[in-house]
């Protein structure tokens, strides 16, 4: 057998391979690759210019000792459960109402989701606009008669993250809603006729039977929702920009900051690799519990 | 006569039970309508009518000023042309964004679900990873590779990272479907000495339409929406529309013209809305699969 | 010429041995057939022969070729599977030829050869069909149409009925049969229905957990089981089994009401329990009429099942032991609820060795000898 046959039946038995390579070696470069590159980077003294000059900690210990850092972190914790617990509670209370068998669900849903369609730049620009003091919706509810209302909170320090998070919920909680859909239309309908012909109210139905089994869903959006939060930039930048001062600051847009307008690259990269180092410890063991729950069901 | 006074009760009850869900459903449907028709309502009247009327009243003098402004006019830095050049890079990021990584996406897919080998399921949760991570985390080292290409802010480098950074999901998207297609119809192919690329072209892919169509809808909606690599590699020439819209919007200086502000947040939406109502469902098909499915 | 020899194969799944050193032959024309329960390793054990599972060890040879590393598609074999896995975006003449074209084979020869394959089966009509406009029927023999039209040296069959109605499955298998004869091509065929095995087969593999149970002609794999597993899986309704103490006249059974009777039989080992394997039509309500040796007995009758051609008889069962069925007469003389007279034909008997289960001995002599 010549060289040349040996390497095409090589190539034929392994062609499943040959075909992923090329998006291996670009994962293997830009997410892997770049990952080590950042890393490396916070453990550099790079400053306006990325710099190879090992320094160690001192950028970590730089970023830990930002009051800005920490504004953005709580700021995180603040917005990331109100938004998940918001954005599951509506969502999910939507799936049942919608799974009342209603009139016009496909316009409902249809409704519902299309907020998901538009980007965080232009949901911010449109809520920022809404939410002003003086032509928005407090001047609405004047107008109306109720002179005494006040809804300032997008100026207000302490108040305009809670901006962040209604226009985040309202932009979210229709996929949220859409994800319970699904795992409703999932379940059995012959439990549900089965209890009702047992008696059991529909409450009760719901309480012990129907929402236990939306776990697994429940599980996925809270995973997803988190995802989003912790990546969560652009709306705050479209809405507030972060402000009043830093008030809305986020990691994302902390990092942001730091790397472009601020010129600190290694304080930058150690943010970031806090961000990312939260993202793995959430998503790793759930894709590693969703791939083996994939593969235990194939071998059945 | 006992029955039907409990099965009247109980009618009643459904009844009042049916009302106050449609009262739920119709009031979330005006809380997420709401914004985007003051968004509407903004654009078609004139300040002086916003400044001294209702953020939810109907416009009463109609006027298309603030779309003309938005379209032809409006300033983005010192560049006074209107958002439609910026539309245009951001068609031109996305386009190729949305076809390359779909057509990878779908040898990825189909080799990772029907011509497993030893390793591949690794290898996809290795590339799976790469759908999760914070972008923030190769946001520089992308910019310099950028540098060094000589791609620095230009649309072409914009295309490119979109691409790289999508191929995770197109690649989850059809591994998924292709996951549920018959395996014995591999074998049969195998059998029958039929090729990895012949079987893809002439059978994996023609049956694959449905998550192609998912595939590009993400791909599309996703990287027309981004502000982050966008913000990040555009200059003044490539911005995309969502990076103009942003400038736009917060850097207005003098009198704030919330009417062209809600015109040009509209033009820049408008693509991503009308392929959602269009062909949503297929979209939510798509984000059903990869998100509960894993 | 389409022979197939398989020597000592093994083959594991991470901790589960799913076949154990199988060795099997075929020689040219003959339609073997796997046969077994659910996870028995027959469809691996296929696999392994298309070569869509790469074997532990052991080696596979296909007209005295090693192909035991060799990739399907150049082991001069074709297959049939049990979800027929027709290409669902081609019409029946695509998926005919598709092997064809894969192949580099011109156009119109693919034409010929299509044509060719579709009038053995009948399927000239639907060539411009695609699969999801066909019946089950259909489909299953365009599945077959795809791998006629490679002329291989080896027909593989993966269940291929097992997804058909009942009465289409005694239609298809028939005509299975008949292309077999036509062709004279050899065949390897797994089902775990019996009698597929039974009607089709030249040669059958009895298999259980990985292991080959028996290997033979059918008739001999039904008079002359290996085991008591291959005597309970062969045969519907299955075989008898009736406790019994060796004796130096023969087996002595106990009846459920107290009584014995005597089965004569080779003292093998005077005194050993074992398993007297009685077919149910050597179960009979009147004296056989080939001449053949028979005895009467009493034995207790509990129901009747009529079928019409022929009554199921339900015997009443040993203390412990399993259900006993005859095949009675159509209209039996005999009432339920009480010992009736029953005769034993001896000429199809087998005694089993109660703690193995391994075949003692059979009365019936192997096919082909005197």
């Amino acid at each position: 057998m010549s060289a040349r046959r040996t390497l095409k039946t090589w190539a034929q038995d392994h062609v499943s391979q040959l075909a992923l390579a090329p998006t291996g070696v670009l994962a293997l470069v830009f997410v892997y690759g770049f990952i080590l590159l950042t890393i490396y980077l916070s453990l550099t003294d790079s400053r306006i210019l990325p710099s190879y000059n090992f320094v160690g900690f001192e950028q970590w210990e730089r970023l830990w000792g930002a009051r800005r850092w920490w504004t953005a972190v709580n700021n995180l914790l603040l917005f990331g459960s109100l938004f998940i617990g918001f954005a599951i509670a509506i969502g999910m209370a939507l799936a049942v109402f919608l799974d009342q068998r209603v009139r016009a669900e496909g316009v409902i849903r249809t409704i519902y989701l299309y907020p998901m369609a538009l980007s965080f730049i232009v949901t911010g620009t449109a809520w920022k606009w809404m939410l002003n003091p003086d032509l928005g919706i407090e001047q609405v509810f004047q107008q109306w008669g109720w002179t005494s209302f006040q809804f300032n909170w997008l100026v207000q320090k302490d108040m305009a993250i809670y901006t962040v998070v209604i226009a985040a919920v309202w932009q979210s909680s229709g996929f949220v809603m859409a994800i319970f859909l699904a795992a409703l239309r999932g379940i059995d309908a012959s439990i549900m006729q089965s209890a009702m012909v047992d008696g059991a109210s529909m409450f009760r139905i719901y309480r012990r039977i129907i929402l236990p089994q939306l776990r697994p869903a429940m599980f996925t959006a809270f995973v997803l929702l988190l995802h989003m939060a912790i990546k969560s930039f652009d709306l705050v930048i479209a809405l507030t920009n972060g402000g009043p001062g830093n008030a809305t600051d986020l990691p994302a847009t902390f990092m942001y900051t730091f790397a472009f307008e601020r010129s600190r690259l290694g304080i930058a990269a150690a943010s970031a690799t806090m961000m990312l180092f939260t993202v793995v410890a959430i998503i790793v063991p759930y894709l590693y519990a969703e791939l083996r729950a994939q593969n235990r069901d194939r071998r059945d | 006569m006992i029955a039907e006074v409990v099965t009247g009760q109980q009618g009643m009850l459904d009844r009042i039970l049916r009302w106050s869900i449609y009262v739920m459903l119709i009031g979330f449907a005006i809380f997420y309508l709401a914004p985007f028709y003051v968004m509407v309502v903004t654009s078609l009247k004139s300040i002086d009518e916003i400044e001294t009327g209702n953020l939810m009243a109907l416009p009463q003098n109609v006027t298309g000023y603030a779309w003309n402004e938005a379209w032809n006019v409006a300033c983005i830095g010192t560049d006074c042309r209107g958002m439609a050049p910026y539309l245009l890079n951001s068609l031109m990021a996305s386009l190729p964004a949305t076809i390359i990584p779909t057509l990878i996406g779908a040898v990825n897919g189909y080799a990772l679900s029907l011509w497993r080998f030893r390793g591949s399921e690794l290898c996809f949760g290795l590339l799976l990873f790469g759908a999760f991570i914070p972008y923030q985390i190769v946001l520089l080292p992308m910019a310099q590779f950028l540098g060094a290409m000589g791609w620095s802010s230009s649309i072409f480098g914009l295309a490119f990272v979109y691409s790289v950074y999508g191929l995770p999901f197109t690649t989850l998207y059809f591994r998924n479907f292709f996951a549920s297609f018959p395996e014995d119809l591999v074998n049969a192919a195998r059998v029958d000495g039929i090729g990895f690329f012949r079987f893809f072209w002439r059978v994996a892919l023609p049956v694959s339409v449905p998550i192609i169509v998912v595939s590009v809808i993400w791909q599309f909606t996703n990287t027309w929406n981004d502000f982050l690599f966008a913000a990040s590699y555009t200059d003044a020439n490539s911005a995309t529309s969502m990076v103009a819209l942003n400038n736009f919007v917060q850097v207005a200086t003098g009198v704030k013209r919330y009417n062209v502000d809600m015109a040009a947040a509209i033009i820049t939406g408008l693509p991503t809305i009308l392929v959602y109502v269009v062909a949503g469902r297929y979209l939510l098909r798509g984000l059903m699969a990869g998100a509960v499915k894993g | 010429m389409g022979t197939l020899s398989i020597r000592n194969l093994n083959k594991s799944f991470g901790a589960l041995h799913i076949l154990k050193d199988i060795s099997v032959e075929a020689m040219q024309g003959e339609f073997l057939v796997l046969v077994g329960p659910s996870g028995c390793g027959k469809s691996t054990l296929l696999s392994a022969i298309a070569g869509l599972q790469k074997s532990d060890s052991g080696e596979i040879r296909i007209d005295d070729r090693d192909v035991t590393n060799v990739a399907p598609k150049d082991r001069d074999i074709a297959m049939v599977f049990q979800t027929y896995a027709l290409y669902p975006n081609l019409t029946v003449l695509e998926n005919i030829t598709f092997p064809l074209e894969a192949r580099g084979v011109p156009r119109a020869e693919r034409w010929k050869e299509a044509d060719r394959v579709a009038g053995i089966l009948h399927i000239e009509n639907l060539l411009d069909r695609r699969p999801k406009q066909l019946s089950g029927g259909q489909r299953q023999r365009v599945a077959m149409g795809r791998a006629l039209v490679r002329n291989p040296e080896i027909f593989l069959f993966d269940e291929p009925l097992s997804n058909l109605d009942a009465k289409l499955r005694v239609v298809m298998r028939t005509e299975i049969k008949k292309l077999h004869a036509d062709l004279g091509t050899t065949m390897v065929y797994v089902t775990h229905d019996q009698i597929e095995a039974m009607t089709l087969a030249t040669k059958i593999v009895v298999m259980k957990d990985g292991v080959v149970q028996q290997f033979g002609k059918p008739i001999d794999v039904y008079e002359r089981p290996a085991n008591q597993f291959v005597a309970g899986f062969m045969g519907s309704p299955a075989m008898n089994f009736l406790n019994g103490t060796m004796t130096a006249d023969g087996v002595q059974v106990e009846r459920p009401d107290g009584g014995t009777i005597l089965v004569p039989a080779p003292n093998l080992a005077e005194g050993e329990q074992v398993v007297l394997g009685l077919r149910p039509e050597a179960i009979s309500d009147a004296p056989f009429n080939d001449n053949g040796p028979a005895i009467p007995f009493q034995w207790p009758l509990e129901l009747l099942e009529p079928t019409g051609a022929e009554t199921i008889g339900i015997l009443a069962s040993q203390p412990g032991g399993d259900e006993i069925v005859a095949r009675l007469s159509a209209k039996p003389r005999v009432a339920t609820g009480r010992a009736v007279q029953l005769y034993m034909n001896l000429s199809n008997i087998c005694l089993f060795d109660a703690q193995s289960g391994k075949a003692l001995w059979h009365s019936a002599i192997e096919e082909g000898q005197p």
